[in-house]
């Protein structure tokens, strides 16, 4: 039976339909023809433009990869920075209605303004590290009395410190641009103390990128403005400004041979034990300051003294 | 390396296909001869038979008159008008090849339409005739009835002319089937070379615009890496946030 099926197994197919069958075959042949001596070039040039897109693909990865990265940490390091500005405002209210509950006796908390003064100084660097390692904000008045120039590093410049200070929080406060407080200086004309502070100002301004100093100290002091102090404390205020002096010197600006860490230690302490809010005056130069600094902070925290930077809104502050 | 080995493929393959084309035809060849010579067999048979002038009797592939030996059976039957019965020996009848239909057999289809168009031609001259004589007789025409009918419409004898090759014998089978498989492989080469090439127009293109987007992207990056340089350390502006958010708690507490 399967030997009849088999013999019965036949094609069959028309003139037209072998005619095509033909042609096809010899069209397949044909493009087979044509093909196969350009076949290897035409690899080998794909394989080389394949190559390059997958390279050009792994950059575009890369590089997208790197941006979602830097997108993020931006977008972070925004939100921090909004963060910080936010919980600052918050601080500076918080404390404004302390230092008023302070002052009424409604409470009994303490406040340290630490403020350092003629900077920048490459000492500075040490009291911001020390500053950062004790979690404590303080206020630098700052000048440009030296030049561009740190005084006891001459290769680095002023301007490029300041946004330290910032950077961690603390305060810059207004030290006048030349510091001149003797014969025929600052203080000899009000026109000249303001132009002093303008440009002092101005240079933080330029220095930080967009950040004004407004509380103004005065060289030496408010009182070595004598019987201009009230025409300059006008003319502050009608341009914005608030000035500050101290309640308590720590006696580091003495002389190198009277100051040392004791000293200055027992000059904050003694005060701190009749004052609930002090202005303590500090300089940025003096190295005794630095030495007694650690013990200075230990102890006022002991002592329930919370640090804050000088803000503008504070009780302490002259408007 | 490539280059080789596509080389011996599409050399190979030429080569075996034309190979197997020569095959095929010489195996058609073949079957033609052969059917050739089953039909002047056959010729040969019809005329024994016909002409009645040659009858085997004998065993199966007894020699015939025409020195070619056939296969035969014994038919029995009665002479007519007699009671005799006689016994002779007929040619087994073998199917003739039909690969290819044969111009005689081509002509005896036309001579069959031929005859039956005749057969119809006659056939209506006969109606007409009819016709004529009825309106001679008066019984009216009927010729108009007849003639209002259209003629059948003649269809001509079509014969398709076909071609039939015998899958039964296992190499030619087998040769078709690797014939097929090689042209598949030959097309799908060429498909992937058509394939290839288009790729490789269109990847420059790509390629360029890929790199435009990485140029940008990596635009953005530096402004991004500036953006967050202009904003500091990462940890020192964390330390900063927490550092207030201590000294808020302080006041609060």
């Amino acid at each position: 039976m399967a030997e009849t099926e088999r013999t019965d197994r036949r094609i069959k197919i028309s003139k037209a339909g072998l005619i095509a069958a033909a042609l096809l075959a010899c069209a397949i042949l044909a493009a087979t023809v044509f093909t196969v001596p350009r076949f290897a070039g035409v690899f080998k040039e794909y394989r080389g433009l394949r190559q390059s897109y997958k390279t050009a693909q792994k950059e575009l990865t890369a590089a997208e990869k790197a941006n979602a990265g830097l997108s993020q940490k931006v977008k972070e390091m925004t939100k921090m920075k909004t963060d910080s500005e936010k919980l600052s405002k918050q601080v500076f209210e918080l404390a404004a209605k302390t230092e008023q509950d302070i002052v009424d006796g409604k409470s009994n908390k303490k406040i340290c303004y630490i403020t350092l003064d003629d900077g920048p100084y490459k000492r500075g660097q040490d009291f911001l590290e020390l500053f950062r390692k004790y979690d404590v904000k303080a206020t630098f008045f700052l000048t440009t009395a030296n030049g561009d120039l740190l005084p006891d590093q001459a290769d680095i410049s002023a301007s490029s410190v300041y946004p330290d200070y910032l950077r961690y929080g603390h305060t810059i406060g207004n030290h006048t641009y030349s510091h001149d407080y003797g014969d025929g200086g600052l203080y000899s004309d009000t026109g000249a103390f303001m132009k002093s502070v303008e440009d002092q100002t101005n240079f933080t301004e330029e220095a930080t990128g967009g950040y004004v100093p407004r509380i103004v100290r005065f060289p030496g002091g408010s009182g070595m403005a004598g019987s201009r102090l009230d025409e300059i404390e006008d003319s502050l205020r009608e341009r914005g400004y608030t000035w500050v002096d101290w309640t308590v010197d720590s006696g580091d600006s003495w002389g190198t041979d009277v100051a040392n860490a004791t000293l200055i230690k027992s000059n904050v302490l003694d005060a701190s034990k009749e004052q609930d809010i002090m202005v303590v005056l500090f300089h940025e130069w003096s190295e005794p300051t630095l030495e007694a600094m650690p013990d200075i902070i230990d102890s006022l925290r002991g002592s329930g003294y919370i640090f804050l930077p000088l803000f503008p809104e504070s009780v302490m502050v002259s408007k | 390396m490539w280059y080789y080995i596509s080389s011996y493929v599409g050399i190979y393959c030429v080569c075996h296909s034309c190979l197997i084309v020569l095959g095929i035809i010489t195996v058609m060849d073949e079957n033609k001869e052969k059917t050739l010579q089953t039909e002047e067999q056959e010729n040969r048979r019809t005329f024994s038979r016909d002409t009645s002038r040659h009858t085997w009797i004998g065993d199966v592939d007894e020699m015939g008159p025409d020195e070619i030996s056939r296969t035969v059976k014994r038919m029995t039957q009665t002479i007519p008008g007699t009671e005799i019965r006689s016994t002779r020996m007929v040619e087994k009848q073998r199917k003739a090849y039909k690969g290819f239909i044969t111009d005689e057999e081509v002509k005896d289809a036309e001579d069959r339409a031929e005859a039956e168009r005749r057969a119809r031609a006659e056939e209506r001259n006969a109606r007409l005739d009819m016709a004529q004589t009825r309106i001679y007789s008066g019984l009216g025409s009927g010729l108009e009835d007849e003639s209002a009918q259209p003629e059948e419409e003649r269809k001509p004898v079509r014969v398709r002319r076909t071609y039939s090759i015998n899958i039964s014998d296992g190499k030619i089978r087998k040769r078709l089937i690797a014939l097929a498989v090689i042209f598949a492989l030959m097309l799908l080469f060429d498909i992937g070379y058509l394939f290839l090439d288009r790729s490789a127009a269109g990847l420059p293109g790509r390629t360029e615009s890929v790199q435009k987007e990485t140029a940008e992207v990596l635009a953005e990056n530096e402004e991004l890496q500036q953006t967050a340089d202009n904003l500091g350390d990462y940890e020192q502006l964390k330390e900063l946030r927490d550092s207030w958010q201590r000294l808020k708690e302080q006041i609060e507490e």
